[in-house]
């Protein structure tokens, strides 16, 4: 089966053929091409620059695979969570494709996404595993009963993960996104202060705390480092998050462990997560960093899953800006 | 008429975000104005469960907006990522504006353009011990007053 992924969910028009379940034939993302063909301007409005960038993303990841239409045997499309308007470029897209090559279409939750992505790091990867799914807009702790079966634990009640390392990144005045820029400016810095480990309650998240004790510091010792409030910020919010895994697998006692989604191509994370599956002896698996942040190789990856188990989409499936996992 | 008020935790902006809710009527706007972490998504958790919503109201900075069912439809509106001269109809703001919801909308002054002139401004700052949030509206009247007195 040869499955042509796409993905416009929110700032990202991505694009990528993928045979079987996790064999990657090509996997491309906008804000490359963007970047080459349209002189470094993305427009933030996510809908027009999605408009200008699906048709040339789509044929460069079929160019890239080496193949044609014709060779499509399926077509998967992220149509929930998201910016409507965003959503609302890639699925009609994708459904009006399908309808042309007469080949199934298969809609896809975007966070399942961050779940398959998993298995296209790791093909042996087998269900039941706890899985952490961390991004700029998402913040789910979960439990992967079977491919296409969850069980939710926690989520944010907040800001999300990435989104609390992008305003921190505001606050100390490093451009966006900021969660790359607060990791390279912490490695210059020295844990010293003690932020708060913020805790929800239960399995549950919450991130808007910390962002209000960094603004607090800024204002009162504005002569702190920044690489040390940097340091110290990112240590509070790993260790809120390493926690929770700590805990889930305390009461879980599963012995696998996946963390996807952009927040997890954090260098610092992967290594306190690395020292977490030492101790507690569970095996780690992290996507690469490609493959963490947004991209259309674990849709098609997922839709590959969903149209095995349950068949194709109809065409009139809808965009959802919110869908929980199922 | 415009309210000056001082709440010293995020429960008691909570509970005035609540409070603020017993003045809006369907279509209405509510203009969020301050700094990061000044409280607004902490304050508009308090309006939307006062308007019935059930859901844990998260930032929508990411999304933009995130729709909730209240009793009537709620459109939490986050501007954040926008400039001014973003193109605001791309998003549907000017539908959700002209909706039968109420919009609640973060970073309000990225849209000041299409704001309407019934719009209540919240505007929040942070101060020494808290917050000052100050409400206004050529609708507001000044009973807008938390449970517990602020």
């Amino acid at each position: 089966m040869l499955c042509l992924g796409i993905e416009t969910s929110c700032d990202e028009t991505a694009a990528s053929v993928v045979r079987g379940q996790t064999a990657v034939l090509s996997s491309i993302v906008s804000s490359q091409l963007v970047h080459a063909e349209y002189g470094g301007v993305v427009p933030e409005l996510a809908a027009r620059a999605h408009m200008q960038a699906i048709v040339p993303v789509v044929e460069a990841a079929l160019a890239e695979a080496r193949v044609t239409w014709s060779d499509l045997s399926l077509v998967a499309v992220t149509n929930t969570p998201g910016l409507m308007g965003a959503l609302l470029v890639g699925l009609p897209f994708a459904k009006a494709l399908c309808y042309s090559l007469g080949v199934p279409f298969v809609g896809v939750n975007h966070i399942e996404g961050h779940i398959f992505a998993l298995r296209l790091e790791q093909p042996e990867l087998k269900p039941p595993f706890l899985a952490a799914v961390l991004s700029g807009g998402h913040t789910e702790l979960l439990v992967v009963e079977d491919w296409c079966r969850y069980r939710p634990l926690g989520s944010t009640i907040d800001d999300a993960c990435g989104e609390a390392f992008d305003k921190v990144a505001k606050l100390l005045g490093l451009p966006y996104p900021g969660g790359a820029e607060v990791e390279k400016l912490g490695r210059e810095g020295r844990e010293s202060i003690e932020f708060p480990v913020p805790d929800a309650g239960g399995y549950d998240f919450s991130f808007s705390g910390l962002k209000t004790a960094v603004l607090y510091h800024r204002r009162d010792h504005p002569e702190a480092s920044r690489a040390d409030v940097a340091a110290s910020f990112q240590r509070a919010a790993v260790a809120a998050v390493t926690g929770r895994i700590e805990q889930a697998v305390r009461k879980t006692g599963f012995r696998v462990v996946g963390v996807s989604g952009g927040v997890a191509a954090n260098g610092f994370l992967r290594q306190r997560l690395a020292e977490l599956a030492r101790r507690h002896e569970f095996t780690l698996v992290i996507p690469r960093p490609a493959y963490c942040t947004d991209n259309a190789a674990m849709i098609a990856a997922t839709g590959v899953e969903r149209f095995t188990r349950f068949g194709p989409s109809e065409l009139d499936l809808p965009a959802a800006p919110r869908t929980p996992l199922g | 008429m415009r309210v000056v008020f001082h709440t010293s935790s995020a429960a008691e902006t909570i509970e005035l975000g609540r409070a603020l809710c017993l003045q809006l009527k369907p279509g209405d706007v509510v203009a969020f104005h301050g700094e990061l972490g000044a409280g607004k998504t902490t304050m508009i958790k308090g309006v939307a469960a006062g308007l019935g919503v059930a859901d844990v109201v998260k930032s929508p900075s990411f999304v933009i907006v995130t729709e909730y069912a209240g009793r009537l439809p709620v459109y939490h509106i986050d501007l954040y990522r926008l400039s001014e001269s973003s193109d605001f109809g791309a998003i549907g703001l000017d539908s959700y504006i002209e909706g039968e919801g109420i919009c609640l909308i973060e970073w309000a002054e990225r849209a000041e353009k299409i704001l309407p002139a019934s719009a209540v401004r919240v505007r929040m700052s942070v101060e020494e011990e808290g917050r000052r949030i100050e409400v206004s509206g050529p609708n507001v009247d000044r009973n807008v007053q938390p449970a517990r007195g602020l």
